[in-house]
């Protein structure tokens, strides 16, 4: 309870003391609204003990202890005589309360107050049914939808995996082998790897960090294998004529031929027939100089058969 | 050094045959094989044929001596004349000349100095036409000198029988080339003996 006292001037008494029931803080618009009403009611106290001191005042001089005896009587008839609900209601019906509330009361200040006071979160877990709340909300929202449109998802992972070591979660914390087993059970590995895998350049890269050659030294036994093959079909595959022929030509047999059974002989019949046909041409020259001839057609048909021999000797026979 | 596999690209590619001539043909003689042949060369050629006919002339000339010397002994030789020697070298010029131009289209002489007779297709000459040209040439020896003026390096016998003496170098050892696979059956290699 608050008391206060209201001092006027004149003969008799002249203090009224009224108490008013001070509230407790209130707590919501519920509470701003009850302590309206209370205030109301406290008006209406204060007016009717008002009331009384003028009568007394009018009609007899009462003293201080008849007023202490007589005023909360009166007090308690009035109110219990008056309508409070529909006062109250009336009031309420004709003041904006969220008005008179903004305009009067220092919101921040009460708020900041009311949280000092209250442990919100022990609050919320004592009496909110969060199950409830959060099911209806999952089943009203769609989050997918919300996480898509109103976060950087690339942000929010691009950042978790930088904080996380993927790699040591998922060694510590998954059962790997079972994972694995499972996705291989229910994958066709094969389809998958010949439609996503670029095989071509796996095998490249494969290639290229391998060393074929001293794997093959190391791992093949070579000489297992080549007993198992089939020589004769090999043979058969190899082209002993050209290779016979590569070796002619490498080693210039026909020059060794030349040379150990023509010898001395032969290099003098092939300078004997060079000389020869210098000395042609040099006659020619002499008598076409003499003759005014420009040039001899020396053109002879058919073709002579040391050009002509080997594609003779080639030739399928007939 | 040539790898295999250039080998058998220089094979497909057709130029391996060049090469083979290239291999048994001395450099210089390459560009002119297939050409009429000049006057020096001819005549050398003619040369060596008269000297080959004139040594067996002799040698059979020497054979009837001896013959005559042992079927009688003690009596005087009485030798053929100088004109029936004459005249048996002529007919042996004649009958070797026909005989190698008719057949293989070289004398020993035409081999030594690398020449071959062709008709005017590029054949070896024919019987008939091989003893035509050799009596031109037994009778009328002169004719090569047209050699010398003629524009195509034409003899007059070439001139009038259209027949053609070119450098054709004998090659030997070109067949030192094995043939192909589906060829072995054939006939024995021309180079073979």
């Amino acid at each position: 309870m608050q008391y206060g006292r209201v001092s006027a001037q004149g003969p008799g008494p002249t203090d009224v003391i009224f108490a008013l029931r001070v509230p407790p803080a209130p707590q919501g618009v519920l509470g701003w609204v009850g302590m309206g009403a209370r205030a109301m009611v406290g008006a209406g106290v204060a007016v009717a003990e008002g009331v009384v001191s003028a009568v007394s005042r009018v009609v007899a001089p009462p003293t201080g202890a008849l007023l202490d005896a007589t005023v909360p009587v009166v007090s308690d008839a009035v109110v219990r005589r008056l309508d409070l609900r529909a006062i109250v209601t009336r009031a309420l019906d004709e003041m904006d309360l969220t008005a008179v509330v903004v305009d009067r009361v220092d919101l921040p200040a009460v708020i900041n107050s009311a949280l000092d006071e209250i442990d919100l979160t022990a609050l919320v877990v004592q009496r909110v049914d969060l199950g409830t709340i959060v099911g209806a909300a999952l089943d009203e929202l769609d989050l997918t939808e919300i996480v898509m449109i109103r976060t950087d998802l690339k942000a929010i992972v691009t950042r978790a995996l930088d904080e996380l070591d993927l790699t040591e979660i998922v060694l510590t914390r998954a059962d790997l082998k079972a994972i694995i087993t499972r996705a291989l059970d229910e994958l066709d590995l094969t389809d998958i790897v010949l439609d996503r895998v670029d095989l071509a350049r796996v095998v490249d890269g494969a290639l290229d960090e391998l060393d074929l050659t001293q794997l093959v030294i190391d791992r093949v036994d070579i000489d297992a294998i080549v007993n198992h093959v089939d020589m004769v079909t090999v043979v058969d595959k190899v082209p002993v004529v050209d290779i016979a022929n590569y070796v002619i030509e490498e080693i210039d047999l026909p020059r060794i031929i030349r040379t150990s059974t023509g010898g001395v002989a032969a290099d003098a019949m092939d300078t004997a027939r060079l000389q020869a046909h210098q000395v042609d041409k040099v006659s020619e020259r002499i008598v076409d100089r003499i003759i005014f001839r420009k040039k001899r057609n020396l053109d002879a048909p058919g073709e002579p058969q040391s050009l002509v021999a080997l594609a003779e000797e080639e030739a399928p026979p007939q | 050094m040539t790898t295999f596999r250039e080998y058998l690209e220089r094979k497909s590619s057709g130029a391996l045959e060049a090469e083979a001539i290239e291999l048994s043909l001395p450099e210089a003689a390459r560009p002119f094989q297939g050409e009429r042949a000049g006057f020096a060369t001819r005549i050398v050629a003619c040369g060596i044929d008269v000297a080959i006919a004139a040594i067996v002339a002799l040698g059979v000339w020497v054979c009837i001596f001896l013959v005559k010397v042992i079927l009688s002994p003690g009596t005087e030789v009485t030798m053929p004349s100088f004109a029936w020697a004459i005249i048996v070298s002529y007919g042996f010029t004649w009958m070797y000349w026909t005989m190698a131009w008719a057949t293989t289209g070289r004398t020993i002489g035409d081999w030594m100095m690398g020449l071959r007779i062709v008709d005017i297709h590029g054949n070896p000459l024919s019987w008939p036409l091989s003893a035509l040209r050799s009596v031109f040439c037994v009778g009328f020896p002169f004719g090569l000198i047209w050699v010398l003026f003629s524009p195509s390096n034409r003899s007059l016998q070439d001139t009038v029988l259209r027949t053609s003496a070119i450098y054709d170098w004998a090659v030997e050892i070109a067949a030192v080339r094995l043939p192909a696979p589906d060829s072995r059956q054939g006939a024995p290699s021309p180079g073979s003996p």
